[in-house]
């Protein structure tokens, strides 16, 4: 066992693992972000009727979104 | 002495040109709106709101017989946060010239968005002379739909905060994801069709006329277009004669109802024939969904005609880059969310870092 007193030293004795997780990490974001905007996209602006007639009440319930 | 000299000159060229600038002169007459209810009370796209256009002389006493033509805008677009109907932002809402034979123009509005309304008007009085004067309105936002969006904005900055915070961790959130990819799913398949069933209301370009007789009265009104389309006016004519064709003095009243919610947008009561026995008014639909039209033609005698005129509105979907400007606004919010939890997890993790006295590791991993 060796004592490790901070993130940098983790980064240089384990470097392949940290990376991965790193991009692990920026994965995530990426996803989180990505479907963020779908979810927001689909419900507060799309066109699709559907979609369109089922949220039209909270589109017009809020201040921000345009409905027609 | 010179400067005195300089400065009485200056004095007496104030005075003369104060008492000779046009600017300065009394107005003939004002031009007034008022609502009912007052403007703080409007509720956009909701409140059926009283409007009076008055015509007073100086001593504010109304002038009677004045003429009026007058315009209702929109206020202009916004520069960031839309309104619910960007198509309807910088656009004129009602446009109509009239005789006001006790000074005032009543009629009933929806106003559809917040914002300043401007009421261009030009009056020409009884003597000839013309007043034009552009009174303003000023409607504030729905109270409701603010607290709506700061619940919103709240909700998405949390929904990014507790991401960040669950990503920095560095666990796997198996059901994260799963939550994640099923969300895709169900919004993917949805979010980029545009009006795929490809059905649009069926619009009529020309103009559109429906006779009504009664009493011996026949009465006309023709509707230009004769379907509506959200940020356009439609010009409404309405002529009333006798059943062979002879003008007849009177009045009418007209209200377009939204039929969807069976509610009036537009009210105009007791508005006077012109000497050929026509009344002219042009209004916008505002909401993309079908309108009717109710006339009541009266004439001085008392006898009177009624009808109706359904009107189908087409209605437009936003206009992209309003779109895609207030999503990039809401995606900012989670995205201010999900870093700032990030940095509070890594901060957090930085802490038992250093209370735990560094992390024990495997040397396995040493290279």
């Amino acid at each position: 066992m060796s004592r490790v007193t901070s993130r940098a030293d983790v980064g240089r004795l384990t470097a392949t693992p940290l990376a991965q997780l790193q991009a692990s990490v920026n994965a995530q974001v990426a996803l989180v972000l990505i479907t963020a905007a779908l979810v927001l996209w689909a419900i507060l602006f799309s066109n699709y009727p559907l979609v369109h007639d089922t949220f039209h009440e909270l589109r017009h319930s809020l201040y921000f979104v345009p409905c027609h | 002495m010179r400067i005195r000299r300089t400065a009485l000159v200056v004095v007496l060229l104030a005075a003369l040109l104060a008492g000779v600038w046009p600017g300065q002169a009394a107005p003939a007459a004002q031009v007034l709106v008022e609502t009912d209810p007052p403007a703080p009370a409007i509720v956009p796209d909701d409140t059926l709101v009283t409007t009076r256009l008055r015509v007073v002389d100086a001593n504010g006493m109304p002038v009677r017989g004045a003429r009026v033509a007058l315009h209702l805008d929109t206020p202009p677009r916004p520069k960031v946060i839309t309104t619910d109907f960007p198509h309807v932002e910088g656009t004129t809402l009602i446009d109509l010239e009239t005789v006001l034979p006790d000074g005032e123009l009543r009629f009933q509005a929806v106003y559809p968005i917040r914002g300043t309304y401007t009421f261009p008007a030009r009056v020409t009085l009884p003597d000839g002379q013309i007043v034009e004067a552009t009174p303003t309105l000023s409607i504030r936002e729905n109270p409701a739909e603010v607290r709506n969006m700061l619940i919103m904005v709240g909700l998405l900055f949390a929904f990014g905060f507790v991401s960040g915070l669950i990503v920095g961790s560095g666990r796997k959130r198996a059901g994260v994801a799963a939550l994640v990819l099923a969300a895709f799913w169900l919004t993917g398949s949805t979010a980029l069709a545009h009006n795929p069933s490809g059905k649009e209301p069926s619009a009529q370009a020309g103009p559109v006329t429906v006779t009504a007789e009664a009493d011996g009265l026949r009465a006309t009104a023709t509707i230009s277009p004769g379907s509506g389309a959200v940020g356009r006016l439609n010009e409404i004519v309405v002529r009333l004669t006798t059943a062979g064709g002879q003008p007849v003095a009177g009045q009418i009243s007209l209200a377009a109802i939204h039929l969807e919610d069976n509610v009036p947008i537009y009210r105009f009561d007791d508005l006077p024939l012109d000497d050929d026995g026509t009344a002219r008014v042009a209004v916008q639909f505002f909401d993309g969904t079908e309108h009717e039209l109710r006339f009541t033609a009266r004439a001085t005698d008392g006898r009177a005609v009624a009808w109706q005129v359904p009107v189908e509105v087409v209605g437009f979907p936003p206009p992209l880059n309003v779109k895609v400007r207030m999503w990039l606004l809401l995606l900012a919010v989670v995205a201010l969310g999900l870093f700032l939890g990030l940095w509070v997890s890594g901060r957090r993790a930085d802490r038992q870092l250093a209370s735990s006295g560094g992390y024990q590791y495997s040397t396995a991993h040493r290279n």
